[in-house]
């Protein structure tokens, strides 16, 4: 069984686990990843992959076979994870309340019991500067460039998950470059 | 090489890792994992599709209970025979006699 297989939306509508387990092989890694390029944790990514098919399972009636099957799981991942993000961040805002009432506890410490080389500390911190500049971008700009720079999704594919336009993805795209480089700029402005 | 230079470099250093990042492979267990949980789904929606069909059924039988309990309390309230004087003071007459008293006919009286 393929995911290309003309039978296979109705297979998956129909419940069959086989094509489901088809479904889940094929796109897994890069429902992974797009989770994880929003909500930066590994294991936090992993479990809201496993809901994106459980979500595909759900709603595969809703599905018309007007956009490609792989744009619409994209977009389901998308929004799972800016879900995810929305409630990481209202949990935060709790626990900066709480902190205020209760003892400080230890804060988590990444381990560093490998030291890495210098050229690997170094590309190390620009990834996160990355990431931190990617996440200020403004919400539409930030899920275009994502798509777009990190899953390598064509403009068109970002458009279908995003449900615009291919040129607004395209000034989308544009206006989310000048915006990333402004920013990244200034970190290093304030570093030279 | 000038501050600018530099800042330019970095940046095109930082923007080229868009690219350079290892992609996260998913674990031996996701797929086996996601289709227990698909299947945990399928079962919630078995058991909800079932509630789902049962409740409606009994939306008719509770509409003729309200039915029938508001025509009973009409019944009562409305067009029950009431009870007539004569068969009141017979009432009153083997109540008195039962418990011996004396004066139940009188206070009878006095409610009417």
């Amino acid at each position: 069984m393929q995911v290309s297989d003309p039978t296979f939306i109705e297979q998956l509508k129909a419940g069959s686990e086989e094509a489901y387990s088809v479904l889940i092989d094929q796109f897994k890694n890069q429902v992974l990843n797009t989770c994880y390029r929003f909500v930066q944790h590994a294991d936090d990514a992993e479990e809201l992959a496993q809901d994106v098919f459980v979500e595909v399972y759900r709603s595969i009636d809703r599905f018309r076979a007007e956009s490609q099957l792989s744009t619409w799981i994209y977009r389901i991942a998308v929004n799972k994870s800016l879900d995810h993000v929305r409630k990481m961040k209202r949990k935060k805002r709790f626990a900066i309340v709480k902190r205020l009432f209760v003892e400080d506890e230890p804060a988590w410490e990444p381990s560093s019991d490998m030291p890495a080389p210098d050229e690997e500390i170094e590309q190390n911190e620009r990834r996160r500067i990355l990431q931190k500049a990617v996440n200020e971008l403004p919400e539409s700009q930030r899920i275009a460039m994502t798509l777009s720079q990190y899953q390598g999704l064509s403009h068109k594919e970002v458009a279908v998950t995003m449900g615009t336009t291919v040129s607004a993805v395209e000034s989308l795209l544009h206006r989310g470059k000048q915006n990333l480089r402004k920013k990244l700029e200034n970190v290093y402005k304030d570093r030279f | 090489m000038g501050e600018d230079g530099k800042i330019d470099n970095e940046v095109e250093k930082t923007l080229a890792c868009f690219h350079d990042d290892a992609p996260l492979e998913a674990g031996p267990y996701f797929t086996g994992q996601t289709l227990a949980k698909i299947r945990k789904a399928a079962k919630d929606e078995k058991g909800a599709a079932k509630k789902a069909e049962f409740l409606p059924s009994l939306r008719p039988a509770f509409v003729v209970l309200i039915v029938l309990l508001n025509l009973a309390t009409g019944y009562f309230m409305y067009l029950r025979p009431k009870t007539t004087s004569s068969e009141r003071d017979t009432y009153l007459s083997e109540l008195s006699e039962d418990y011996s008293l004396s004066n139940v006919s009188q206070f009878g009286s006095m409610t009417e």
